[in-house]
């Protein structure tokens, strides 16, 4: 019990109990330990509590850092992608889709339902109420639901679940990469040729068997790999039935959505090909149990498979980009990097170095906005959320766009400013210039976005919700009183909104699905691809490479 | 958890030098990889599940940031805990007159009860009784200083060994070695001063 031998040794307690100190030394302490009951005390203690701490739970991240890294993410990508030009970083094309685009799809169609709302309170005749209460609203609670539920924080529960649903758990990062790697061994060309006979065409779109002849690098519709794990034969099960769902045609009425958001798989002639599942038993032990599945979809869709997918298998999705490229140009295409850019640079009258943090609030308060009917909060949301673009020189482009519809009209300044942000738009997207001429897409006058983008440049307008819709309204809408609107025009105006809406979220990509009949202009379908993979869980962790250094004491 | 983080550690480098190249997937895969212990750790840190959601956010932020400087001279897994050591530490002061009552309060919600993952042929009342033990290790926990509580929760709760925690809080290995001793005693003593029964049963 001498204390200066206590002394001694005092820290070297923690590092022997840690198996940090080196041999000898504790040699040296266990002899002391031996002999000395108070340090033999110390030693308990200290067992005692690391051991109590390692006790304690672990605990795991909640799912809104995961909602929130995707969006931060996203917006770091955006800015860096804006500013002096360095790579363009795509965040996922799917935390596009579901974190802005969704968003101000939700807003749109928000706006678009309070623009309706306004101009039709009057007189709404049943049909229209039928049809918008079947259509619109619909997908836009829908939407907007869907929204609220992934960025409320409020609501902990769902965000949490959403999230957490949305990860891909580690193990499926490792087979997707042994199964990217396998494929990447394979020439592209034969895989393409793989492809060729594995894809299904879902709806709207034909087969393009053309295009797969070529390298996968030239086909021209984005792709996205989707890999599934399943854990067990239920969860195989599931994910199978899911895929088979898909694999059904849908009604291709545009008065039938029977299915809420997703009537756009049906497009229009629909042409469910035969179910491609390819049950790769006959291969190697690797790809035992694996199935391909390949579907052609709008990108709503593929986000609501993808969704259902991660319902199935919670956590066992992991999403890849077979053509990086494609998303690429998708993205320089996006109309949103402009809405947002705009918006930052305006409100701050400067490029900006970090994303203000207000943008998640403000969507949120208007998906509440909509939902309990506040009009004023909307509207000052939006005014402050969409600003126009003011861009010189397009001018010409932009009236001979928006001429097409109205002739003669008097501009109002708001239109001008929203027309030059439209042509600055359509200038991005040179492949897609033709397309966006397209006067049904335009002429019916971009609804709420239209009298969003009009709030801060003509304040007067701000005073009446959604004025320059009041200005340039759909057909259908310019006489409700007098005349209760045809089926015709009812589908004509669904079919623009969706159109709008399309338009919105991913420019090119829809709108051949959403417009099947392009009466003048036939498009070429431009879905994207989704392929998804469906692989056996790993029998037993044994199989996983453990060669590894194990550099740990 | 070795062999864990191992097999994380390897893998890592090529998801870093993918991340460097602008893959942002490949951060996406660093993030899920991570975030767990990472936001582990700054609950244990900040003892609330805002501020833990805060700094995590903010270090993963830092670090996409920061990825193009980022050398691979330590592990990612290293230089993420470096960051977070750094925030957490002048986060929590900057906040320090912040009023602790709250903290100290178990959190209703919180995981742990979830996550106790409670045994079969555990009786209910050794149920409350090792939630209150948590609790009270916790709020013990919470009155360390950080500098003694960083290197605790890393080795402690984290399981770390010395040489990394050396890394992650900047320090040599003897003050890493002197301080998480230091740190238990004084948990300890904490310990005793709220449960002298259970303290002198155990010593």
């Amino acid at each position: 019990v001498a204390a200066p031998e206590c002394d001694k040794f005092g820290e070297d307690l923690s590092a022997y109990l840690d198996g940090e100190l080196p041999r000898q030394r504790a040699a040296e302490l266990e002899q002391h330990l031996l002999g000395c009951e108070s340090c033999r005390g110390t030693f308990e203690q200290l067992r005692d509590v690391a051991g109590r701490l390692a006790e304690l739970p672990h605990v795991r991240a909640p799912g809104q850092l995961s909602v929130a890294m995707r969006r931060a993410t996203e917006r770091q990508v955006l800015l860096e992608a804006r500013a002096p030009r360095r790579k363009i970083r795509v965040w996922t094309l799917f935390a596009r889709v579901s974190a802005s685009a969704a968003l101000i799809a939700a807003c749109m169609f928000a706006g678009w339902h309070v623009y309706e709302r306004v101009q039709r309170s009057a007189t709404p005749s049943v049909e229209e109420r039928l049809a918008m209460s079947r259509e619109g609203e619909k997908a836009s609670e829908k939407a907007l639901r869907r929204e609220t539920r992934s960025l409320d924080v409020l609501q902990v529960e769902p965000a949490e679940r959403f999230a957490d649903a949305a990860i891909p758990a580690e193990p499926v990062l490792a087979l997707a990469d042994k199964a990217k790697g396998v494929e990447a061994e394979a020439p592209i060309e034969a895989y393409a040729g793989v492809l060729a006979r594995e894809r299904v065409a879902i709806g709207g779109g034909e087969l393009q068997a053309d295009s797969f002849g070529v390298p996968v690098a030239a086909i021209t519709t984005p792709t996205i790999d989707v890999f599934v794990v399943a854990q067990d034969v239920q969860q195989a099960t599931a994910v199978r039935n899911t895929l088979a769902a898909w694999q059904k045609p849908v009604g291709a009425e545009l008065g039938g959505g029977e299915r809420g958001g997703a009537e756009w798989r049906a497009g229009g002639t629909v042409d469910a090909g035969a179910p491609v599942v390819r049950a790769g038993g006959a291969g190697a032990a690797e790809t035992a149990g694996r199935s391909e599945f390949a579907f052609e979809l709008t990108p709503v869709q593929a986000n609501e498979l993808i969704d259902q997918l991660e319902q199935q298998a919670p956590r066992q999705v992991l999403l890849r980009y077979a053509d990086m490229q494609h998303v690429q140009q998708a993205a320089e295409r996006d109309e949103l990097d402009h809405l947002v850019e705009r918006r930052l640079v305006d409100e701050l009258g400067r490029p900006v170095a970090a994303p203000p943090a207000d943008t998640e609030e403000e969507c949120q308060a208007l998906a509440r906005a909509r939902l309990s009917g506040e009009v004023e909060a909307r509207r000052a949301v939006t005014s402050k959320r969409f600003m126009p673009r003011s861009s010189a020189g397009k001018q010409e482009e932009a009236d001979e766009r928006h001429g097409r519809g109205r002739g003669a009209e008097p501009l109002a300044p708001a239109k001008a400013a929203k027309k030059d942000e439209k042509a600055a738009t359509a200038e991005r997207g040179a492949s897609a210039a033709h397309q966006l001429r397209q006067p049904v897409l335009r002429g019916g006058g971009m609804g709420g976005g239209a009298g969003i983008g009009a709030g801060k440049r003509a304040p007067d307008r701000a005073a009446e919700p959604m004025a320059p819709p009041a200005s340039q309204p759909p057909p259908a809408a310019e006489q409700p009183a007098t005349q209760p609107a045809q089926p015709e025009q009812l589908r004509a105006r669904v079919a623009r909104v969706r159109e709008q809406l399309g338009e919105l979220l991913f420019g090119p990509f829809t709108r051949a699905v959403a417009q099947p009949a392009a009466a003048s202009q036939p498009l070429p379908p431009q879905p994207i691809t989704v392929r998804v993979m469906l692989l056996p869980a790993p029998q037993a962790p044994a199989t996983q490479p453990a060669a590894q250094p194990v550099p740990q004491p | 958890v070795n062999r864990a983080a191992n097999e994380a550690g390897v893998k890592d480098a090529e998801l870093v030098r993918r991340a460097q190249g602008g893959d942002a997937a490949a951060f996406a895969a660093l993030v899920s990889r991570y975030q767990d212990r990472l936001y582990n750790t700054c609950y244990r840190m900040c003892h609330n599940h805002a501020d833990a959601l805060d700094a995590t956010q903010s270090v993963f932020l830092k670090a996409l940031e920061a990825l193009p400087g980022f050398q691979a001279r330590s592990s990612f897994f290293t230089w993420l805990f470096r960051i977070a050591a750094n925030l957490i530490i002048s986060q929590r002061r900057a906040r320090r007159r912040r009023p602790t009552v709250a903290l100290h309060e178990p959190d209703p919600d919180g995981p742990d009860r979830e996550l106790a993952a409670p045994r079969e042929d555990d009786q209910p009342a050794s149920q409350v009784e090792k939630e209150e033990s948590h609790r009270r290790l916790r709020a013990a926990l919470d009155r360390l200083d950080d500098e003694f509580r960083l290197v605790v929760v890393l080795k402690d709760i984290e399981g770390m060994d010395y040489a990394t925690i050396a890394q992650i809080v900047a320090a040599p290995l003897g003050t890493v070695k002197s301080r998480l001793h230091r740190g238990r005693l004084m948990l300890r003593a904490m310990l005793c001063e709220q449960e002298p029964q259970r303290g002198r049963s155990r010593v």
